[in-house]
């Protein structure tokens, strides 16, 4: 159900018990995991897991972090974002930070991101354009003081092209984040 | 009725042929510029013309562009698109950078016209677990259950009545007899 | 024609047509003597034109308010509160903005119910004075003491 970043908690206490004792050491009770927590944990892995390889979970949606905001997408969405943005028209971008993914029966929860190689969210740039003609009118009430200006702010539509899981939970490759980089 | 649409059209962000499903396709056909030989509020289209045209022309090989020389005639770009919208620019005493950059947005559109934009993200499946309603987090026994009911037939809030409460107030009130010194 | 200094300060300038008529367009829809009467137009037209400036602002207030309503009735009817979901959240390194919570409350009702109840969990490891008042406790939440 919930795959966790890193743990704390045990380097935490191992760090406490070799420091020096002349303070009163912090120590931390650590509850006994259960056999019974472990076999569901296990199971539900596994259940995730089995959908992701027979791709039979169905539509996904993630929340993605882009140009500043987050956005909720699924495939075949489209986004508007407002003001410049680098990527030219018929570009197609992946969108790496991904804060969750969800689907009918599970939702994965990154904290805050979940891993690049996991999930994979591709845009293309559709259109770049500008926005309608805003009127910027500033008026002081009997001070015959007022100023009037037009502004047009850049804004591009992107289309999601597909929201899609590429590895398996819980299954870490040994070296992490350099898939599809170039040094 | 109102009237509000006379001076701003308003609407949804969309893409004519959902363009940018499988690839991106330029939406830009034609762009017809008009300008004067001899007259000076054209030179700076002449200056494009004689400078950047050819590269224009070969970085967009799906745009037609045409040139008309109109003689003593104020200098204007038309571009027309896939879904059949023009759009007319007047480019009268415009310099070469800004001929290149209003040219850059006529190609970087999508001939939709220019609106206010009601939301920024178009999705067709809104909700993947099905949307929220009354009954969506309730236990499932309520289908099933027989009315009147031990349990759900009684009032959910099980606080003290206002006229409890009143007597309760009362009863703080009350002062106690004070007991009298004995001399 | 030679007029006097008077009479030409009372010539109607030649763009003054142009400039009525400007505001004329954006004062059409009107109703009344603010339509047609230009000084009474005008008055009419500046404090609409201030307040088109304004709520631009205050559209973008008024959404991040009706994110907060939503998620905090989308809380309590789980049983626990708008405070108790972002802070726990934001001990757990979740870091969903209000906008994403409102449409996830609304929209994915179960992810919404499982962050809610593990910003619980969290919040009952560590407490926090005045917010660890989710009650029942969640159920099924299994951290492995990695929360």
């Amino acid at each position: 159900m919930l795959r966790s970043a890193a743990s704390n908690n045990f380097e935490g206490t191992k760090l406490n018990a070799s420091q020096p004792t002349s303070v009163k050491p912090q120590q931390e009770v650590l509850e006994n995991q259960q056999e019974s927590e472990i076999a569901i944990t296990k199971e539900t892995i596994e259940k995730v897991n089995s959908q992701i390889e027979l791709n039979s979970h169905g539509r996904l949606f993630a929340v993605i972090h882009l140009a500043g905001k987050q956005r909720r997408v699924t495939d075949g969405d489209l986004i508007m974002i407002e003001g410049a943005h680098p990527a030219d028209v018929g570009d197609v971008i992946r969108a790496e930070k991904v804060l969750l993914l969800g689907s009918r029966d599970f939702t994965l929860i990154g904290r805050p991101l979940l891993r690049p190689d996991l999930v994979r969210v591709e845009v293309t740039v559709v259109e770049k354009s500008l926005t309608h003609t805003k009127t910027v009118f500033r008026n002081r009430r009997r001070k015959n003081t007022r100023s009037i200006n037009f502004c047009r702010s850049h804004f591009s539509i992107m289309r999601i092209n597909c929201v899609r899981l590429e590895g398996l939970v819980d299954q870490r490759p040994e070296i992490e984040g350099v898939d599809g980089r170039v040094f | 009725m109102s009237n509000k649409h006379l001076f701003l059209p308003s609407g949804f962000i969309r893409t004519p042929l959902q363009n940018g499903l499988g690839r991106y396709i330029p939406q830009l056909q034609r762009i017809t510029l008009k300008f004067c030989k001899n007259h000076g509020g054209s030179r700076g289209v002449r200056d494009f013309i004689e400078t950047d045209l050819m590269e224009f022309a070969k970085t967009n090989p799906g745009t037609v562009v045409y040139l008309k020389p109109r003689r003593h005639r104020y200098p204007c770009m038309v571009a027309e698109y896939l879904n059949g919208e023009r759009e007319y620019l007047s480019c009268h005493e415009f310099s070469r950078a800004e001929i290149q950059k209003w040219l850059s947005y006529m190609c970087t559109r999508s001939g939709i016209p220019v609106m206010r934009f009601r939301k920024y993200n178009h999705t067709d499946y809104p909700s993947i677990q099905g949307v929220w309603n009354p009954f969506t987090h309730q236990a499932p026994e309520i289908n099933v259950a027989q009315f009147p009911h031990e349990i759900l037939s009684k009032p959910v809030d099980n606080g003290p009545t206002a006229t409890d409460q009143l007597i309760e107030i009362f009863k703080k009130t009350q002062i106690k007899d004070p007991v009298k010194p004995e001399h | 024609m030679l007029i006097t200094r008077v009479l030409c300060s009372r010539t109607p300038n030649a763009d003054g047509f142009w400039k009525r008529r400007r505001v004329f367009k954006l004062t059409a829809h009107y109703y009344g003597r603010k339509r047609n009467c230009y000084s009474i137009a005008i008055r009419y037209l500046h404090r609409a034109l201030v307040y088109v400036r304004k709520s631009r602002k205050l559209k973008k207030r008024d959404a991040v308010e009706l994110w907060q309503q939503r998620i905090s009735a989308g809380c309590r009817e789980l049983g626990s509160s708008y405070e108790a979901l972002v802070r726990g959240m934001a001990r757990c390194q979740i870091a969903l903005d209000r906008k994403t919570l409102a449409n996830l409350a609304i929209w994915e009702p179960r992810t919404f119910k499982s962050l809610t109840h593990i910003a619980a969990a969290k919040l009952q490891r560590e407490p926090i004075k005045g917010l660890n008042d989710f009650s029942p406790p969640p159920a099924g939440v299994i951290t492995r003491g990695m929360l």
